[in-house]
């Protein structure tokens, strides 16, 4: 195989050479970049974490480990209603007031569970995303370990302001229940957090090491609001290997965004994404309206739809202070740069897992998905048809709902 | 003599090119087939030698001189390494590593090739691409 590409490519060349193109050969050939920062490929060094994540987190206990310190931390968990932006998160919880005012759907949100029994508590939640601000206000307390893939340190904080998806995604997770911001959905989560540099490029092998590290961190959830729209094998089988054999065997659970191909406002088809792999849940976003957003893709691999926004952003985490998208520390639902997409649909849906492992840690990956399938409500018969199955290529089995989905596991 | 040389070599050459699919890498069973450009905007941030594709979606793809293979037994490696001459740049868990050959388009070519042998689960380029955030 390899003699023959390099007899073609020498015929090519040959030929080219012959159109005058020889200046056109040499350069398209190899390109050589000048070297800018340290490779985060080569090392064949063993990963080991000797900075410290820079947050100023209550650490209660600390165990090491060969390779990098494993810090647990204990989190309080006030009442929803104490979080001031509460009312703003129309996805989460039914505020009358805030839904009256803005004609939202009675069933926009996703029916929490009517108590705080489960909050997530002690359920591992990885994050891999472009960047996490871990001085953030409403995450003290929340994140338990870091790290970057880019500069192979545990700074997972933005590079530069354009940084701030990771933040909002996290929030929607885990923000902490307190009388600040908002809540996340299971502010009771232990948040792990995976830095990769999304504003430039990333090789195949250092999304592999992604996986790898969530693998080693015993990550029970795994949310992944981006992807590529054409998985290799090596990224495909670090993940399935994760779903299929992490949490001691019984599984991870893996949430990835289907993304947001809807310019023609019909979505496109998911297709070799990562989000179309068996083994992962692959999530899609509804509307104020409780309807599925124009721009989700879709397709047989769907699985489930939450909210994500369309008309009305969610309220999420901002980067503190003046940087960000806000000059607050929030993007509030009204917010110009409002947060939105499948990429915040997703961490709905990894927070409703973590509550889910709570009420059972037992749970088994495949187990977890059913029954958010089976519990799921059909929404929006207008563009989702449900098969004999209960699937929809538009909707998945459905908009994910708490409170049936924890009844079902726990009976009442 | 000469000339009927040099038009077959062209000739050859255009076949080549209009048929195309001597860059490709396997996915899933499948070639993906690539086509070589000049330049992109897929640039590693660190001194790589790599070769600038894009795929029939038209998304750009770096190929530094690294790959990508899983085996399904290790001792099939050090044969591997001493065919092609590869060093190893990582290991991972099961079976699983980072090589590095002496050029792009010999990882290419060489990833090509393990995805046919039947001790090999996948082989691949080190793709280096754009991911996006949704």
């Amino acid at each position: 195989m390899r003699n023959i590409s390099i007899i073609t490519i020498f015929f090519t060349l040959l030929i080219l050479q012959g159109c005058g193109g020889e200046s056109l050969i040499s350069s398209i050939t190899t390109s050589t970049e000048s070297a800018t920062s340290t490779d985060t490929t080569s090392s064949t060094e063993p990963v080991t974490s000797t900075e410290t994540t820079g947050s100023t987190e209550p650490v209660t206990s600390t165990e090491t480990t060969s390779t990098v310190t494993v810090e647990t931390t204990t989190r309080t968990v006030a009442p929803y209603s104490d979080n001031p932006l509460l009312p703003q998160q129309w996805y989460f919880i039914k505020n009358d007031t805030f839904y009256n005012t803005h004609n939202i759907n009675a069933d926009a949100h996703i029916h929490p569970w009517p108590t705080q029994t489960y909050t997530g508590k002690g359920i591992k939640v990885v994050v891999i995303d472009d960047a996490l601000d871990t001085t953030h206000e409403d995450l003290q307390g929340a994140v338990v370990e870091t790290y970057d893939l880019e500069t192979r340190t545990t700074n997972v904080r933005p590079k530069d302001n354009s940084e701030t998806h990771g933040t909002a995604v996290t929030g929607l997770i885990g923000a902490s229940s307190n009388s600040i911001g908002i809540s996340g959905i299971a502010p009771g989560v232990e948040l792990y957090f995976i830095r990769l540099p999304f504003n430039s490029t990333i090789s195949d092998s250092v999304i592999v090491e992604a996986f790898q590290k969530a693998k080693e961190w015993g990550a029970d959830v795994v949310n992944c609001s981006w992807g590529t729209g054409s998985v290799s094998d090596a990224v495909k089988s670090a993940i399935i290997d994760l779903a299929r054999n992490g949490r001691n065997g019984k599984g991870t659970i893996i949430v990835f965004a289907s993304g947001n191909g809807g310019i023609d406002e019909i979505g496109d088809p998911i297709g070799n994404d990562e989000s179309g792999i068996d083994e992962v849940i692959a999530v899609s976003a509804t509307n104020i309206n409780n309807e599925r957003t124009a721009y989700s893709n879709y397709g047989p691999q769907l699985d489930l739809v939450a909210p994500g926004g369309e008309h009305m952003g969610l309220a999420t985490l901002d980067l503190m202070g003046y940087a960000g998208v806000d000059m607050e520390n929030y993007i509030e639902y009204d917010s110009s740069e409002a947060f939105g997409g499948t990429s915040a649909a997703t961490p709905i849906v990894t927070g409703v897992v973590a509550l889910l492992l709570e009420a059972n840690s037992s749970l088994t990956r495949d187990e977890v998905i059913q029954i958010l399938e089976n519990n799921a409500d059909k929404i929006d018969p207008t563009q989702c048809t449900y098969d004999s199955n209960g699937h929809s290529d538009y909707c998945g089995y459905g908009k994910v709902n708490v409170e049936r989905t924890i009844r079902a596991l726990i009976g009442g | 003599m000469k000339d009927s040389m040099r038009k077959l070599v062209m000739l050859l050459g255009c076949v080549s090119l209009v048929w195309g699919g001597e860059f490709y890498y396997m996915s899933g069973g499948k070639r993906v087939e690539l086509t070589l450009v000049e330049s992109g905007t897929v640039t590693p941030r660190s001194s790589q030698n790599i070769l600038r594709f894009k795929d029939g979606e038209g998304k750009e793809i770096a190929i530094p001189n690294r790959l990508l293979v899983k085996l399904k037994d290790r001792e099939t490696l050090d044969q591997y390494l001493t065919i092609y001459k590869m060093k190893i740049v990582k290991e991972y868990p099961d079976n699983t590593f980072l090589l590095e050959t002496d050029s792009p388009l010999s990882a290419m070519d060489i990833a090509n090739t393990l995805s046919q042998d039947s001790h090999v689960i996948y082989a691949q380029p080190d793709l280096i691409r754009k991911w996006n955030l949704r």
